[in-house]
């Protein structure tokens, strides 16, 4: 496949996962059935996907020497792992 | 022996290539870094004061953010597929920064308005922690989309002169730049807007 092709591919896998947590968000916790911390954290690990997208198709990383991808892979979970579980601890129980 | 493959890149063999300078990455690792602290600083006081936070995020308009997002990931889409013209020397990489700085003037415009409405309603910097740090945390990422919005016209000028292979790896340090403007406010609207 073309560097087009998966440019543009990323692009919409990009724009449909962002509106699927937007639908989310406007459905709230009463129509969508989910307690607020599945919630949050289902819209946090998408974000950090979505992060980790970037840094690979649009930043390049995937095709970079395999030490800067290392180092990116780490950056995410130092900064993802706290902010989901701290996330999820101030949900609120409904 | 160097093979140019359909992305354009002249590497030797399979080598794996590194887009723009070593010293730009170690500036997006830190630099993304500080923006990771800040945004988990912002979930650690959210622990300490849940409902003050709930109370002050139902005040925001999260489709302002929505929006934003929206035009940031297009952006950055444009943005690299400027780098694909620019490499296989086709017509449009200019018209396609041309695009992203149009979608970058959208966003700030977009955060100006959405500013205006909140202190128009009383909300500051000084009004409660939810506030300081929604400020302090979209405030910088507006001064680097400022920045962006600048280097994306110098890459323009790059992109118009006819022999761009010397000045490819200041292209290529630009873009990733601006992608990274665009990770940090993927991060910053669902803890911002979106998570209750």
């Amino acid at each position: 496949m073309g560097v087009r092709p998966v440019i543009t591919l990323v692009w919409l896998l990009l724009l449909v996962l962002t509106l699927g947590s937007w639908g989310l968000f406007e459905l709230g916790t009463h129509k969508s059935g989910m307690t607020a911390a599945v919630v949050d954290a289902y819209v946090l690990l998408v974000a950090l996907f979505k992060v980790r997208l970037v840094l690979l198709y649009f930043m390049e990383a995937a095709t970079a020497p395999v030490v800067l991808r290392l180092a990116l892979d780490l950056w995410l979970l130092l900064v993802g792992v706290p902010l989901v579980f701290q996330t999820i601890a101030a949900a609120p129980t409904f | 022996v160097n093979t140019v493959a359909d992305d354009g890149i002249d590497r030797p063999g399979n080598a794996r290539y590194l887009p723009a300078e070593v010293g730009l990455w170690a500036f997006v690792i830190a630099d993304t870094l500080l923006f990771g602290i800040l945004i988990n600083v912002h979930a650690f006081d959210r622990v300490n004061h849940a409902a003050q936070f709930r109370a002050a995020q139902a005040a925001l308009d999260a489709s302002f953010g929505f929006a934003n997002t929206l035009l940031l990931l297009t952006s950055s889409c444009f943005v690299a597929l400027s780098l694909k013209a620019l490499r296989n020397r086709q017509r449009g990489a200019v018209a396609w920064l041309a695009s992203a700085i149009a979608c970058g003037c959208a966003f700030a415009v977009i955060k100006g308005a959405e500013y205006t409405r909140e202190a128009r309603a009383g909300f500051t910097p000084t009004t409660n922690e939810f506030f300081m740090n929604y400020y302090m945390l979209t405030g910088l990422h507006l001064l680097h989309l400022l920045v962006g919005l600048v280097v994306l016209l110098f890459m323009a000028c790059i992109a118009r002169n006819p022999d761009v292979t010397a000045d490819q790896r200041a292209f290529e340090s630009g873009a990733v730049y601006w992608h990274m403007v665009d990770l940090l406010w993927l991060l910053i609207f669902p803890v911002l807007y979106l998570v209750r």
